[in-house]
Parts: structure tokens; sequence; C-alpha cells
């Protein structure tokens, strides 16, 4: 019972003093947009770290909606960008394929900083994940290196 | 006065040191979900990688496809996995603040958005399976159903997973101290739309 009193007084005293900030210059101080510290990543308030405020910061203006429907927000955006962008570009553009690739990943970097806790989990989730990408990466360039016919005899 | 002082500082640190065993436990039981997920993650660039590699070389099979089967359905099915997504980790924020009504009707959102993007799913195949374009036609449909179907059964079973935190929810199994269950769904849940949101770029517009 004890126990739990001091995890609701931590939480509340995470929650007291978190304000949720998109734009880079605000964030300064703020300990859930930096990362935890490995002594802090230990401690109670880690597990109830993620509750979060109803307004956001979203470079420099207060929106008044939590963080979860901002990003929300902006990947409905996005995913209407995208899809008006493959209708009207036509595949002779050059940008064209880059430009929606760069736009899906970030919006797969939105839903997992925000939405999968990485911005302010353990460092080692993120790469525990990045690092299988990476291969992922790597090995699809091989993959391309290979002609569309094959290595066939006398190639 | 000293052994007041004593006792209270004995009574912190085991308080203490069973609030960091009990966060190492958190840290770790996440850890392997994200090992997990991190073996998902190459399971899905493997399939994947094909359907690029056959996209780079036969463009125009690909384009043909795209023609007959538009891309708004596909859209449409990509704004109901997003919802859910939000609808998720808005679910986990009303446990976190000891809400647990608020988390089983968002949660119950998100099981109704995952069964209605298999519906849609479904839509889509038939429709593909109508222009000719099934398993077995050319090299394009198995490229193309192996993955999509291999994230369809993992949506399947996020939504019988959804069901189920529900059921705990209901049972009384989660509180504002005790949601790791609910996290560790979240972790899944979000997964599969972040693969999802690179399919749908990869596979259906590009």
């Amino acid at each position: 019972m004890a126990d739990e009193q001091v995890l609701e007084a931590r939480a509340e005293e995470a929650a007291a003093s978190a304000s949720v900030h998109l734009d880079p210059a605000m964030a300064e101080g703020n300990a859930l947009t930096q990362g935890l510290e490995p002594e802090h990543a230990s401690s109670p308030a880690t597990m109830l770290a993620h509750s979060v405020p109803d307004t956001t910061v979203v470079f420099g203006r207060v929106i008044p909606a939590n963080i979860y429907v901002v990003v929300f927000g902006a990947l409905a955006i996005l995913t209407i960008i995208e899809v008006i962008l493959a209708e009207i570009l036509p595949e002779s553009v050059f940008f064209r394929t880059p430009l929606l690739v760069v736009m899906s990943l970030a919006k797969a970097v939105l839903v997992m900083l925000y939405y999968m806790h990485l911005k302010e989990d353990n460092k080692l989730f993120a790469a525990a994940i990045i690092l299988p990408l990476l291969i992922g990466v790597v090995s699809c360039m091989f993959l391309l290196a290979v002609p569309s016919t094959g290595y066939g005899p006398g190639r | 006065m000293t052994e007041v002082s004593l006792e209270k500082s004995h009574g912190h640190s085991a308080a203490d040191a069973h609030a960091k065993h009990e966060a190492l436990r958190v840290e770790n039981f996440k850890l392997g979900w994200w090992l997990y997920l991190a073996s998902e993650v190459v399971l899905f660039t493997v399939l994947i990688a094909t359907f690029v590699v056959f996209r780079i070389d036969h463009p125009e099979v690909v384009k043909e496809v795209h023609e007959k089967a538009g891309v708004l359905l596909v859209a449409l099915n990509t704004f109901i996995l997003l919802t859910s997504s939000w609808a998720m980790v808005m679910g986990l924020r009303e446990i976190q603040r000891g809400n647990v009504s608020g988390l089983v009707r968002w949660i119950g959102l998100t099981a109704v958005m995952g069964t209605i993007f298999l519906l849609l799913q479904w839509v889509e195949y038939n429709t593909l399976g109508a222009e000719g374009i099934t398993l077995q036609s050319g090299q394009f449909g198995m490229r193309f159903y192996a993955p999509t179907a291999f994230h369809g059964v993992h949506v399947l079973i996020g939504v019988i997973w959804a069901v189920w935190v529900m059921w705990r929810a209901r049972n009384g199994k989660y509180s504002s101290t005790n949601y790791l269950g609910v996290e560790v769904f979240g972790l899944y849940w979000h997964f599969v739309d972040v693969v999802w949101i690179v399919l749908f770029t990869l596979i259906y517009l590009v």
C-alpha cells in the first residue's frame, strides 16, 4: 500500500512537470523529451511517465489537444497529401518515389516516437528496432544489385 | 530521535528497492517485446524487398494492377488503421488515469476498426480476384498477397488480443499503476500500423 502511494505520488509529480513539446527549441529542460537518464530509467516514474497533458506545444503554439490527437492529425494530413501526390505526379517525375517514401517514413517515425513512446523510453528499445531495419535496408540494396535476368551461365 | 530517523531511512530504502526491482522487471519485459518486434521487422523486410525488386524490374505489371485496383479503398483502409492506432493509445491514456471504462471503450474502438480493416481487405482481394489477380496469376500475385495477407493475419491476431485486453480490463486486471499488459498490446498494434504505413506507400502508391 505504501509502495502504491509512493508510485502514485511520483506519477503525479511526473505528470505535473511534463508538458509535451514538438518544437525542439521548446523542449529544453523537459525530462520527457530529452530521454531519461539511466538512474531515472530505473525509477518507478518510468512506467508511469507516459501520461500526457491535455495541451500540446507545437512550434511555440499551444494547441488545446493532447499529443496523441495532434499526431493523429499529422498522420491524417500526411496520408491525404501522399495519396494526392501519388495521383497527380506522373511516374516520370524523378522525385516522386523518394518524396512518397520519405513521407511514409516520417509517418512511421511519428508513430514510433509518440504512440510507441520511443521518445521517452529506454534508448535500447530504439536500438533493438533500428538495427534489423538497417540490416534489412542493406540486404535490399544487395538484392537490387542483382540483374533482373539473374546470374545465368556465361554472365 | 536517532532511532526514528534510522527506521524511516530503512523503510524508504526498502520501498525504493522494491520499486526499482519492479521498474527493472517492466523495462526487461518491454525490451523482450521490442526484440520480438525486431524479429518481425526481418520477416516483413524480406516480403517487402521481394515486392520492391519485382516493382523495379517490372514496373509495367505493377502499373497495370494499380490502374485496375484503384487506390481509394486502400486509402480508406489506411485511415481506418491509423484511427485504430490512435484509439489504442487513447485507451492507454485512460488507464493511466485510472479510468477502466474509458480503456474498454477505446480498445473496443480499436477492435472494431481492426475488424473493418480486415473486411475491407477481403473486399479488395475479391475485387482483385475478379480482375484475374490471384495467387497463381503470374509473378505479381504471390509478391502482392504474401506481404499484405501476412499483415492481415497480424491484424486478426491484434483484434483477438484487443478483445482479451477488454475482458481483462472488465475483470479489474488493470489500474493506473498496473497497465503493462495494455502497453505491450499497444506496442504490437502500433507496430502493425507502422508496417501498413510502409506497405501502403511501397505497394499501392509508388
